[in-house]
């Protein structure tokens, strides 16, 4: 069983990685999810993208829920913001391919060409 | 939506983009008087009771993505499937109460599912906020407090994937213990 206890071992490891980061900007992922994003299964994308970097011990990126912005018919969405780097919108993005950004785009820095979703517009958040 | 989890990640959404700083998220299960209860209570925004009153119609919604708002309408309809009901209750500046009652052993009603990946979910929002969510079967309670772990972890965020990770595994357990009571308790009352 898991206990509170647990989360000072946590807080120590995270205290390390943290010290060997280096400053400045961190990784973006980014998962869209109004009711529609939700019923397409936008949850277990996000899970599965905080388990993949918590297994590969990656703590310098951030994962956010926002919102829907409208584009419900290629949720679930996510989008992936490296430093310095322009931004990439995926779309219909289940546990499978959550994984597969986190590994070959969050880490490796390749993108993922056959799941970008071109919606030719910029981005509005609500 | 198959999860009732799921029905309460969307509503509880609606309370963080309401600035809420605090949601409280209960999920009982009586099964004595055969009831599922949800009650989600935030301190957001609010709603004037003019509008409060039409949000359940679908074509409400502030959304300028989109011209309809589909959360709670859905939430009502398959409560009142279950015959059960949905009721809001809200007030500007002080916040939103959204409470459902449904009958526990009612063929339709939706499992309770994934409360771990809910809360993980909510915690990883961009308009934060404290969680408190209980959940209770029978007498026995489970009780997380995103304001007990932030003393915990001292200066280390709660979205640190490690913690959230850790968070999702731990009220998974507990989730599984509450499933496995809610079963048993069924055979003892039958
Ligand atoms: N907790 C709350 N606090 C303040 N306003 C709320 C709250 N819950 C709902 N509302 C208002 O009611 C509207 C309808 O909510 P609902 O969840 O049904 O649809 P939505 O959030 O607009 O869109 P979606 O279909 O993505 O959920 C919201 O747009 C918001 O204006
Ligand atoms: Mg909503």
């Amino acid at each position: 069983m898991k206990s509170i206890a647990d989360l000072k071992k946590i807080r120590e490891q995270a205290r390390h990685n943290i010290s060997l980061r280096e400053s400045g900007e961190r990784t973006q992922v980014r998962v869209y999810m109004g009711t529609c994003g939700i019923a397409a299964g936008a949850r277990q994308t996000i899970a599965a993208i905080i388990d993949e970097l918590a297994k590969q011990n990656i703590g310098d990126v951030e994962v956010l829920q926002k919102g829907c912005i409208g584009l419900c018919e290629h949720e679930p969405l996510v989008e992936v913001e490296r430093k310095g780097e322009d931004s990439v919108m995926y779309g219909h993005i289940d546990e499978e391919k959550a994984r597969r950004i986190v590994t070959r785009h969050v880490i490796d820095g390749v993108i993922l060409d056959e799941w970008v979703v071109n919606c030719g517009c910029s981005i509005g958040i609500d | 939506m198959r999860e009732l989890s799921l029905h309460i990640l969307d509503v509880a959404e609606n309370s963080l983009r309401a600035g809420a700083s605090l949601v409280e998220i209960l999920v009982e299960e009586d099964i004595v008087q055969n009831k599922v209860i949800i009650k989600i209570l935030d301190n957001g925004c609010g709603m004037e009771q003019e509008y409060a009153a039409k949000v359940l119609d679908p074509f409400i919604t502030e959304r300028t993505t989109r011209t309809v708002g589909l959360g709670l309408p859905m939430f009502a309809a398959i409560a009142t499937h279950c015959s059960g009901h949905l009721q809001l209750n809200s007030e500007p500046n002080i916040g939103t109460e959204v409470l459902v009652e449904m009958e526990r052993d009612n063929i339709d009603r939706p499992p309770i599912g994934d409360m771990a990946s809910t809360i993980v979910s909510l915690l990883c929002h961009d308009n934060p906020a404290d969680i408190l969510y209980r959940r209770v079967v029978e007498k026995d309670e489970f009780v997380f407090d995103t304001r007990e772990l932030k003393k915990q972890l001292e200066e280390i965020p709660l979205t640190e994937p490690s913690v959230l990770n850790w968070i999702r595994e731990y009220i998974f357990e507990k989730e599984d213990y509450y499933q496995r009571k809610g079963a048993s308790d069924n055979e003892i009352n039958s």
